[in-house]
């Protein structure tokens, strides 16, 4: 850990215009030490949607091996340290950002092999050899990452040193240029983009760089304050380091506040944490598994205000469905589109995050009408497509807007909802439509479905007396059971339905039916099927309460 | 003629004892929590690993050896041999080649490290390199065990049912759209390995099932020339994947426990099985 106060008592550099060994370790030091502040922010710019992100840490810790062996050498030369940094480097590179770090030192270091101290000039021919080593250490260089940054913060060096020999003025130029360059990584990098972030390795070279000009121009890097504009660049997530729990943020007005001790107080609970201000106002973001403890210390310590918390376990799950639309997710892997009908809401999320290119509500006694299906069909951006219908009514209207359509248009003959869903799971990204309407006929034929519902009249079938307002109970469309209860007539459907062989059962509960009921329903059958996984889903059909697969 | 050295990295899952009986140098990977590192295998052992996973608030992290590392371990091979072949985790999910690839350059006036990417990860790699190390210890020149070990790659696969494709999804090796189909499902996929591609082969809903799929695959892929069965915190699936192949598994084949690097980012209490199949010729 580097003294805070090192920068009021080591001198800067001698002159603007030379640059020793000894300056270039410590502006290598600030320079680490400003990473340092900002590894969080540099680990929140993460292309995937998971907190995870730890290209600040890797670089982080890739200086922390590189400055290790000189942090204190005597050393006055600059080729010396660069050497040294630049082995250190290359011992302790981690993550691919880290390598190309490891390989930016090393070109440095070559080109100032022999020489005593840095030139502008000397500085950008360098910056130049490092930029060169580093596209040669990656096997495929690509554009919109730190590379791109590195790119051009060279060539700006370059160019600054044939205006000005003032080695401040030149690194001026490299920040401005770097900054300006990794703001533009995602209109280079498409992945950069989509995620709404900036390249991190590009950031954190930007903070090393930038460590260095304070450095140099005597500036602190004590970074807090300016930790509120580097936050806004994380991604959506606004991850940190640890599972998700809460993000906490608050104020806290007081008379003389401690911010110091505040910080280490909040620190100390959680992760990504950020805490700035003043003796009067402090403001608190982390991320916690408990939001009650920031927050009560917060009112141990003032007034708080703006309270903010929220769940990020919750805002990963909106993250990840929001980002898999799953007809967008379809199409660009294969150019076979799914139409499936589905009777009820829960079903509908179900089948779109299976990969349904297209919904059509429909079910028992609102079977949709051939044209429909042929609209959804139509509707659809590929030229082939499989249909299905999850019922044994609509089959037959399938078949009908299939002959209607010109596009080439199989349908899978599914009978229930869980086929349908067995089917969509089957469904085979790399193989043609005939394979997968194979596979996935197959895949529903190996699955047992089990709808309740109540009998609307009063009838004999298979040998079962039904009255109207019985609960009824069918195993693979043919009724098997009839009883006073849902929980007892599912139980008995189980019994007649091989139980024991399968080891998955699905509940899709109905618009009637509660939650709790679907969860009650799950405990008796665990009870009677103890080596059973059960599943609780909230289906949304009308007419059956539940509906059960067994697989 | 000094014998060709073969040196892999940790993700291989190769057993330090047959490691040390063949005569392959092993490049420990490093993971992470928060700002601890780890050597695969050296610093930490797969216990003390899944120990520190319950306890530790940090989500670990997994990281190439740094490409200094591999030029120290080559630089001392140096003595022993002209030629070493340097066998790693496939390039496209890991930087460990590239790394490899730096260390080698560097090293490059003292001895020949040509790096080569397996396509392949776990003992879908450590089963090349075991037969590369055998070739070498047979004599096979620089020239034969690279002809080996390229032609190899084509005929090498691993099947792997992970418990949920969560830690995939995390670590972004797979298919990011692929990888969310189904999320709303407990999904158990097969996994499919080859060439550098890691393919959702398919998505089963119960275990039972998705090992009975992956045997079939592997059954309707005989004959092996070599075969690895391997599991995470999961013996008793690898073994009756391997009952369920019993006449198919040459002699041999052993049951193997994949180590951490694997471990963080297909996620514990997962099975699979790797496999040369037998040639041509």
């Amino acid at each position: 850990m580097i003294n805070d106060n090192l920068f009021e008592t080591h001198p800067r550099v001698e002159t603007a215009k030379l640059c020793g060994g000894q300056s270039l370790k410590l502006a290598l030091l600030a320079a680490r030490q400003w990473l340092e502040k900002h590894a969080a922010a540099v680990n929140a710019l993460n292309v995937f949607p998971v907190p995870d992100g730890d290209t600040g840490t890797n670089m982080l810790l890739t200086m922390n091996a590189a400055l290790a062996e000189i942090e204190r050498s005597p050393d006055d030369s600059v080729s010396a340290i660069g050497h040294a940094v630049a082995h250190g480097a290359l011992m302790g590179a981690r993550g691919n950002s880290g390598v190309i770090l490891s390989q930016i030192f090393r070109g440095f270091a070559r080109s100032l092999d022999g020489q005593a101290t840095l030139s502008a000039h000397g500085f950008a021919q360098a910056a130049q050899e490092a930029c060169d080593t580093a596209y040669q250490g990656v096997v495929k260089p690509v554009e919109g990452t730190i590379l791109t940054v590195a790119r051009e913060a060279a060539r700006a060096a370059r160019e600054a040193a044939e205006r000005t020999d003032d080695v401040t003025e030149v690194l001026a130029q490299v920040v401005e240029t770097a900054k300006l360059t990794n703001a533009l990584t995602p209109e280079l990098l498409p992945v950069l983009k989509e995620a709404g972030v900036v390249d991190a390795g590009g950031q954190g070279l930007v903070y090393i760089l930038e460590g260095t000009l304070r450095y140099i121009r005597g500036e602190s890097v004590d970074a807090d304050r300016e930790m509120d504009a580097v936050v806004d660049l994380k991604s959506p997530l606004g991850a940190g380091e640890v599972g998700y729990g809460y993000d906490v943020q608050f104020l806290i007005k007081g008379d003389m506040l401690n911010v110091d001790e505040i910080r280490n107080t909040i620190d100390a609970m959680g992760e990504s944490t950020l805490v700035v201000g003043d003796s009067h106002l402090v403001k608190v973001h982390v991320h916690v598994h408990d939001p009650g403890v920031p927050i009560s210390y917060g009112v141990s310590q003032g007034a708080i205000a703006d309270v903010i918390v929220e769940n990020m376990e919750e805002q990963y799950k909106e993250f990840v469905m929001g980002q898999a639309k799953p007809s967008v997710a379809t199409e660009e892997l294969t150019d076979i589109a799914t139409v499936c009908v589905v009777p009820g809401e829960g079903l509908r999320r179900v089948f779109e995050s299976l990969g349904a290119s297209a919904i059509i509500y429909g079910g028992q006694t609102m079977n949709p009408s051939t044209q429909e299906l042929l609209t959804a069909v139509e509707s659809v951006d590929a030229a082939t497509v499989l249909m299905l219908p999850n019922n044994s009514n609509i089959i037959l209207a399938a078949n009908q807007a299939r002959d209607l359509s010109n596009k080439h248009v199989v349908v899978v003959p599914t009978k229930t909802i869980p086929q349908g869903i067995s089917a969509m799971l089957a469904f085979n990204y790399q193989a043609d439509v005939e394979t997968n309407a194979e596979r996935m006929s197959q895949a529903a034929g190996e699955i047992q479905t089990i709808e309740v519902t109540q009998a609307v009249r009063s009838t004999q079938i298979n040998g079962i007396d039904v009255t109207q307002g019985d609960i009824i109970g069918l195993l693979n469309d043919r009724l098997v059971a009839a009883g006073q209860d849902y929980t007892s007539v599912v139980l008995d459907v189980l019994s007649q339905a091989s139980t024991e062989e399968y080891e998955i059962a699905t509940i899709y509960f109905g618009q009637d039916a509660t939650p709790e009921e679907a969860n009650t329903l799950a405990d008796h059958i665990v009870q009677k099927y103890p080596d059973l996984e059960v599943e609780v889903h909230q289906g949304g059909q009308a007419h059956y309460r539940h509906i059960l697969s067994l697989e | 003629m000094p014998p060709v050295k073969i040196v892999v990295d940790s993700t291989a899952d190769l057993p330090p004892e047959l490691a040390a009986e063949l005569d392959i140098t092993v490049i420990p990977c490093l993971l992470r929590f928060g700002n601890q590192s780890f050597r695969e295998g050296v610093d930490i052992s797969q216990s003390e690993f899944f120990a520190r996973l319950r306890t530790d608030p940090h989500f670990p992290s997994t990281a190439a050896p740094a490409p200094g590392v591999f030029e120290d371990a080559y630089r001392r091979l140096a003595d022993e041999t002209k030629a070493i072949v340097s066998i790693h985790v496939s390039a496209r999910h890991s930087g460990i080649f590239n790394a490899a690839r730096l260390g080698a350059e560097a090293v490059a006036d003292k001895v020949n490290v040509v790096p080569v990417d397996s396509g392949q990860i776990s003992l879908g790699m450590g089963l090349m390199a075991i037969a590369a190390a055998e070739a070498a210890r047979d004599g096979a020149s620089l020239t034969d065990v690279l002809y080996l070990v390229d032609e190899l790659r084509s005929r090498t696969h691993l099947f792997a049912v992970p418990d949920t494709l969560d830690h995939l999804r995390r670590s972004g090796r797979v298919n990011q759209l692929v990888a969310r189909l189904g999320d709303l499902l407990r999904i158990k996929p097969i996994l499919h390995v080859h060439l550098g591609e890691i393919l959702l082969q398919e998505r089963l809903r119960s275990w039972g099932r998705a090992l009975q799929h992956m045997a079939q695959i592997a059954h309707s892929m005989a004959p092996f020339e070599r075969v690895a069965l391997v599991h995470i915190q999961r013996l008793e699936a690898a073994e009756a994947l391997g009952q369920a192949l019993v006449d198919l598994l040459p002699p041999g084949t052993a049951t193997f426990e994949a180590g951490v690097t694997i471990g963080i980012h297909v996620g514990a209490r997962a099975a699979g099985i790797a496999f040369i199949r037998t040639g041509g010729a």
